[in-house]
């Protein structure tokens, strides 16, 4: 009886064993593979797909950029920006303001009595005072306001000089004009930013700009004016 | 074999209950084991996946900005050009032509009364103008077409007569 009582004791803690420690070991296992294995897996793989993510949108701006590049024709590219910077110059355009303001007195046959600069911000100030007929004064202001650089008249101030008929009457006009720059940009954007766009109606500005006039600055060497010789000493571009 | 007894199930039953329980528990905890497995194995495969795509993205974008890099001349000239007309579409939009405030002065007004003087702001409705006529009749036409579209009389600043007997009218009009 003793032999039998000993396997049969051996068999409980066999029994007991299983019972007990197997599905500990198991769910240790389980504990392990969670914590040690699938959490860890997951966090990289999260991380990973974030960076991924991120990493892919940069990549579709990069692309199009480089494509929207690709396809820029140099020549265009650089006739637009010549158009562009001769509309709004990058530095104040005193000397391109003198030559519009010279070759359209000589023009229109106005005889130019004094010119004033006047420093403001994004602009050029400039006080002008005229001599002409009505006509040749009208038309001076329509070419001031179609050429560049871009220009407004923002007051004028018109006073008879003689009572003849309208066409050949006499007028002294003191106009202030501005004229507009602005400077280049201090940065040009990054490198993983996105192309500005160019707006339809800045298309059409680009287009309208090829109609203005501009006036070379050899007409700068042509002007009488003791002002503007003093405006070029002041103001070198 | 007392003890014996008590050892073993209450019945035979019981145990063959309690046995096909713990096999029940200790399938199904095999399951949940085999099946984080094979979740950590496909997680961390896909992290692997996921970080080839990473090297691969990141070659791309190395190549990518050699690209750019390369054409940064144009870039620098294509911002150029974005920001200098933005500001030339600004003011396009914006100013406002004087020459046509100017011209409905010079052409509403009678052409027999002698224009003196005007003064025309771009941003303002207001301008003002004076007249001189050598009769009275002419300066009620002045007034008349400074009542009449485009104009509005705003105000009457001064009427009088100079030495020589002309009539002067100093206006303020509005343009419509």
């Amino acid at each position: 009886m003793i032999p039998k009582f000993i396997h049969s004791s051996s068999y409980h803690e066999s029994a007991k064993l299983q019972i007990a420690y197997l599905p500990a070991l198991i769910g240790s296992i389980i504990f392990l593979v969670i914590f040690g294995g699938f959490i860890p897996g997951f966090n990289s793989w999260k991380e990973t797909s974030t960076i991924l993510k991120q990493k892919q949108e940069i990549n579709s701006v990069l692309s199009s950029k480089a494509l929207m590049l690709a396809s820029f024709d140099s020549t265009e590219l650089k006739t637009k920006l010549d158009m562009a910077t001769k509309a709004i110059p990058i530095k104040p355009p005193y000397r391109q303001t003198l030559a519009s303001m010279s070759a359209l007195a000589d023009r229109h046959k106005i005889s130019v009595d004094g010119l004033e600069f006047i420093k403001q911000g994004e602009s050029i100030g400039i006080r002008i005072t005229l001599t002409g007929a009505y006509p040749d004064i009208y038309s001076f202001l329509q070419n001031i306001e179609n050429s560049v650089p871009l220009a407004s008249v923002d007051s004028i101030s018109l006073n008879s000089r003689s009572s003849s008929d309208l066409a050949e009457r006499a007028y002294s006009a003191d106009l202030n004009l501005s004229f507009y720059f602005k400077s280049s940009p201090k940065t040009f954007g990054k490198l993983t930013e996105k192309l500005p766009v160019i707006s339809v109606a800045e298309e059409k500005d680009l287009r309208e700009l090829n109609g203005f006039e501009f006036f070379d600055l050899q007409f700068v060497g042509d002007l009488s004016l003791d002002a503007s010789n003093r405006a070029v000493k002041l103001f070198p571009d | 074999m007392k003890n014996i007894i008590n050892l073993l199930p209450e019945s035979a039953m019981e145990g063959s209950r309690r046995l096909a329980i713990f096999k029940g528990v200790q399938t199904i905890l095999i399951v949940v084991a085999l099946v984080c497995m094979i979740l950590t194995i496909g997680i961390w495969s896909l992290s692997l996946i996921t970080g080839r795509e990473l090297a691969i993205e990141n070659i791309k974008s190395k190549d990518l900005e050699e690209q750019i890099v390369a054409q940064s001349k144009k870039e620098q000239q294509f911002y150029l050009l974005t920001h200098q007309l933005d500001k030339a579409n600004k003011l396009l939009d914006s100013r406002i032509q004087i020459e046509k405030k100017l011209n409905a002065v010079m052409t509403a007004f009678p052409p027999d009364v002698n224009l003196l003087s005007a003064e025309i702001d771009a941003p303002g409705k207001n301008i003002s103008v004076k007249f001189a006529a050598d009769n009275f009749q002419k300066m009620i036409k002045v007034v008349a077409a400074a009542k009449t579209k485009p104009f509005s009389l705003v105000k009457v600043n001064d009427f009088s007569r100079n030495i020589k007997g002309e009539y002067l009218i100093d206006l303020t009009v509005e343009l419509l």
